[in-house]
């Protein structure tokens, strides 16, 4: 028994560096090389993280109900601790979304919040995240905990759809496809692509941080118990 | 003339401009501060699991038969 539980630091640390230099590449692209635009000014800029953090919310919710599926299906508690952490992260990301977008809102429409089609369907999708979070919280038994949060999940990913068309299929005030240069659209990709990343590896250190603890608990109360296999 | 028109319009306009800039500022503060303490959070796990891994292997045959005879004791 010894700390191979637990990632090493040397390649979490070249994985996180990887991340980081992607990450400020992204911040450099987005202050100093995309054009400022013509009606909103510098403020506009708000919209290569707003995009990419809601794409992660959305990608989160997803992961998070595919993750729980596989659960109901195979019974095997590491998609649970993957679905746990996407949903995690996802909302994390939903809660950067409205914020982003709120600012957003109150420089392109003056004002910060609107019951827009888009908007509201994202905050639905927020409660439903936090519901999930705080069910997870307050259920002891792992299996139980298990199914109904993947339950759960697949009843969120209902609302996925919902605020992908919400701007094709209701009149709202919210840009379907912001319309953007060349320069634009590259800054939003590589913003997008480094949002991905970073999210990817934050979900994949809590799903083995999740992991992890439940067997080192589990070793805990073999050796609380004397087991022989300790020694 | 041009200035009496002009100096309220400049002022306003640089006071938009802090207003937007500070707006934009504060986003990403909020998008890094947000992330960054997710990260954070599961930094300390690591170093609280690596703790509690590292305690289960400095367990010896003694300790575990004190820490029982210490529980039937507090029995």
């Amino acid at each position: 028994m010894n700390n191979r539980l637990v990632p090493s630091r040397q390649r979490a640390a070249v994985l996180s560096g990887i991340v980081v230099v992607l990450l400020a590449s992204s911040l450099y692209l987005i202050f100093f090389v995309a054009p400022t635009e013509a009606t909103m000014g510098h403020v506009q800029r708000i919209l290569y993280v707003h995009v990419a953090v809601a794409w992660c919310g959305l990608a989160g919710c997803v992961a998070m109900a595919f993750c729980g599926a596989a659960y109901l299906i195979q019974r095997r508690l590491s998609w649970d601790y993957w679905s746990q952490a996407s949903g995690e992260l996802g909302w994390l990301c939903a809660t950067l979304t409205l914020l982003t977008g709120s600012a957003w809102a109150h420089e392109a429409w003056g004002t910060w919040w609107t019951w827009e089609p888009r908007l509201t369907s994202m905050l639905l999708l927020w409660i439903l995240y936090a519901g999930i979070v705080l069910v997870r919280s307050n259920i002891d038994d792992v299996r139980r905990r298990g199914r109904i949060s993947a339950a759960l999940a697949l009843i969120s990913v209902c609302d996925v759809p919902l605020i992908f068309m919400a701007t094709r299929w209701f009149r709202g005030v919210h840009p379907v496809v912001p319309e953007m240069d060349g320069t634009m659209r590259l800054v939003l990709m590589t913003s997008v692509i480094s949002f991905s990343a970073v999210s990817a590896l934050l979900v994949l250190h809590r799903q083995r941080l999740l992991a992890s603890g439940d067997r080192v608990a589990a070793l805990e109360a073999a050796a609380w118990r004397g087991d022989a296999s300790l020694r | 003339v041009a200035g009496r028109c002009f100096a309220p319009l400049i002022t306003y306009t640089i006071a938009l401009k802090v207003n937007q800039m500070f707006v934009l500022f504060a986003t990403y503060v909020a998008v890094v501060l947000g992330l960054g303490s997710y990260a954070a959070w599961i930094a300390v796990g690591y170093a609280r699991l690596r703790r509690r891994t590292e305690r289960i292997a400095g367990f010896r045959p003694a300790d575990v038969a004190s820490v029982t005879a210490s529980r039937k004791e507090v029995a």
